[in-house]
């Protein structure tokens, strides 16, 4: 398009994001036939929803801190894979594999999590191009702006996924049902890869770093919650199974008892105070939660 | 011949086997020995995440051994300041929130596990010991260990150890099914040379109030012997295989009236049974079952007195051991 066509195709395109042309024949396929087009849809969009300030998209809050997560991550292993390659865990072309698989697994595994995030899109499950030309680049050329431009695409990718999510123009998934499917289709691609012979024990750590955020499945389990795949935000406390209300006077009997409990315990030698983290981490019964049968002088936030 | 020769090779390959296994769990079995000596000598000063049930916590630890002397301080990074010193005499809780302050005996620590050959028979008939190779934690190389569990009554762990300095890096409870139940994870340690007195004072800030405990206001903490407490032993209970009576003494919780603990353990799991006078509202003493993590408790009564086993073992074998619980007649 020349200047002249794409100024009318931004009216067009400025009517349509405000709502006032929903009947432009064949205006879709136009606006994502160059990318002018597509930069100009995608930068409406982002100010309407601004000005609006409805701007909720399809990205989380937490968005932006998962990116910088994921460069960080990143960042660790490939200084991993520079010890790697120093000669404790690799050698020749054993090396290279495995640098190479491991950066499959690691780049999965942010999908997953971007998947989770965006939550509905199905096709994301296979990894863009640009993504797959980044892990064949050489080492020593693409190591310094992996990071950054795995961010870039994973927040350019989203971003873009959301607006055509609004449009309607994208195979989406609007069931749970679905939305699961599509992240296991990406897990198992991740397991699939994680069982290469050739990965290290560094990228393991990637996956354990993950479980114990519980950002996958079965990641913690035993009383109360068990079981459960998010993070809570009940805190640390002592649990019954019938979910009954707290009591701030068994529980605090029931610190006293496991304190004295631990100092002698076989694993208090063991893992030393580390033991104690529970006491540590014990939130007391909160005001705002079902207070029974409490004296006047009962302990409380 | 030919048959013999298989026989032979099939023979070979048996002991080679059996070999690379028993290499194996013996060296599971050192790492976790020097683990626990690590964790008792060393000056070391980190920060790490617990988590379980789908919560998690931020923490940070010290830890020195100067001439002998251990100190130890952990302290709750996110929500109130809740905090513990330890030193060779005590162990002081604080919650700041409540204002409370738990003050109760440090024991001495030995190394673990101490395995004389017949205890290590014994362990190995309720756990598999493993070295599982090499991986990365808090940005130090570490040996794995696995120690899973034979049966549903105890927990098993996967230890990362710092293949320098054998300080625990991280450890996962589990069950026997492999669920994890809960586990804690460094994300940076330092081993500085040494560390000043003045970080395990017990004192705390936490809402803008300051917290000093003065030690030598405490009470004895340990009250007469079980004989003379007038609080029943234990007259019988059913245990888990490998179980045996570790201690039986009488302490004074911090606010407590006397209580009579009798401590079990197989040489890893461990559970004590409490046995204390009910109280005058016995609306708040436990009776059923709580579990935070790995631990749980399970409280019964029996006549006038009130029984509490608690330990870092699962639901089955604290409700067991309470459900058989008999006490000694008066």
């Amino acid at each position: 398009m020349n200047t002249i066509e794409d100024k009318a195709m931004n009216e067009v395109l400025s009517a349509f994001v405000d709502d006032e042309s929903t009947s432009e024949p064949g205006l879709l396929e136009q606006v994502f036939e160059n990318d002018s087009s597509v930069a100009a849809w995608q930068s409406m969009h982002l100010v309407r929803d601004v000005i609006q300030a409805d701007y909720n998209g399809l990205l989380p809050t937490d968005f932006a801190s998962r990116v910088s997560n994921a460069i960080a991550l990143e960042e660790m292993y490939e200084d991993t894979y520079e010890e790697n390659f120093s000669g404790q865990s690799f050698v020749g072309d054993e090396a290279a594999s495995g640098y190479r698989t491991a950066e499959v697994v690691s780049i999965s595994r942010m999908r997953d999590r971007a998947v989770q995030s965006t939550g509905r899109v199905r096709e994301y499950a296979e990894p863009p191009a640009a993504q797959q030309a980044t892990v064949h680049q050489p080492f020593s050329l693409w190591k310094p702006v992996a990071g950054l431009g795995l961010a870039a695409s994973l927040a350019g990718a989203s971003f873009l996924f959301s607006q055509l999510w609004q449009a309607n123009l994208w195979k989406v998934d609007q069931t749970g049902a679905d939305s699961a499917q599509a992240g296991q289709t990406v897990a198992s691609g991740a397991g699939a890869a994680a069982q290469d012979s050739t990965l290290t024990a560094a990228t393991q750590q990637n996956t354990d770093l993950l479980e114990v955020l519980s950002l996958n499945a079965a990641a913690t389990g035993g009383s109360g919650n068990g079981g459960s795949t998010t993070l809570g935000n009940e805190g640390t406390h002592w649990r019954m199974d019938d979910a009954a209300a707290r009591n701030a006077e068994i529980e605090k009997r029931l610190n006293l008892l496991l304190t004295n409990h631990l100092e002698d315990a076989s694993m208090g030698r063991v893992h030393g105070l580390v033991s104690h983290s529970r006491i540590v981490g014990y939130d007391e019964l909160s005001s705002e939660q079902p207070v029974i049968e409490l004296p006047a002088t009962t302990d409380q936030k | 011949m030919m048959t013999i020769t298989r026989a032979w090779l099939f023979i070979t390959c048996l002991t080679a086997s059996s070999l690379g296994l028993a290499d194996t769990g013996s060296a599971g079995r050192d790492l976790v020995r020097q683990m626990s000596m690590a964790m008792q000598t060393l000056n070391y000063d980190g920060s790490f995440v617990y988590a379980h049930d789908g919560e998690l916590e931020s923490m940070r630890i010290t830890h020195s051994n100067s001439d002998g002397v251990e100190r130890e301080r952990l302290i709750s990074l996110n929500g109130e300041a809740r905090e513990i010193v330890r030193n060779a005499e005590n162990v002081v809780c604080i919650w700041p929130g409540s204002k409370t302050v738990a003050v109760s005996k440090a024991s001495p620590r030995s190394p673990f596990p101490e395995f004389e050959p017949r205890q290590l028979a014994e362990l190995e008939k309720l756990y598999a010991f493993d070295h599982n190779g090499m991986d990365r934690v808090a940005g130090r190389i570490a040996e794995v260990v696995d120690i899973k569990p034979l049966d549903d009554y105890r927990y098993g762990y996967k230890l990362w150890i710092d293949s320098e300095t054998h300080l625990m890096l991280r450890s996962v409870m589990s069950d026997n099914t492999g669920a994890i139940i809960e586990q804690v994870m460094f994300t940076q340690v330092e081993y500085p040379e040494s560390i000043p007195a003045s970080l395990f004072t017990t004192s705390t800030k936490g809402n803008r109030q300051e917290w000093v405990i003065d030690l030598d206001m405490e009470e004895p903490l340990i009250a007469s012997p079980p004989p003379d407490s007038g609080i029943p032993g234990v007259a019988q209970l059913n245990l888990p295989d490998g179980f045996k009576l570790m201690s039986d003494k009488v302490v004074v919780l911090p606010e407590e009236s006397v209580v009579r603990r009798i401590m079990y353990t197989d040489g890893l799991a461990s559970l004590s049974v409490y046995v204390a006078e009910q109280g005058e509202n016995s609306r708040n003493e436990l009776v059923g079952l709580m579990g935070m993590g790995g631990v749980h408790a399970y409280g019964v009564t029996q006549e006038q007195w009130h029984v509490t086993v608690v330990g870092e073992v699962p639901k089955p074998t604290v409700m067991m051991t309470g459900d058989s619980l008999q006490l000694q007649e008066q």
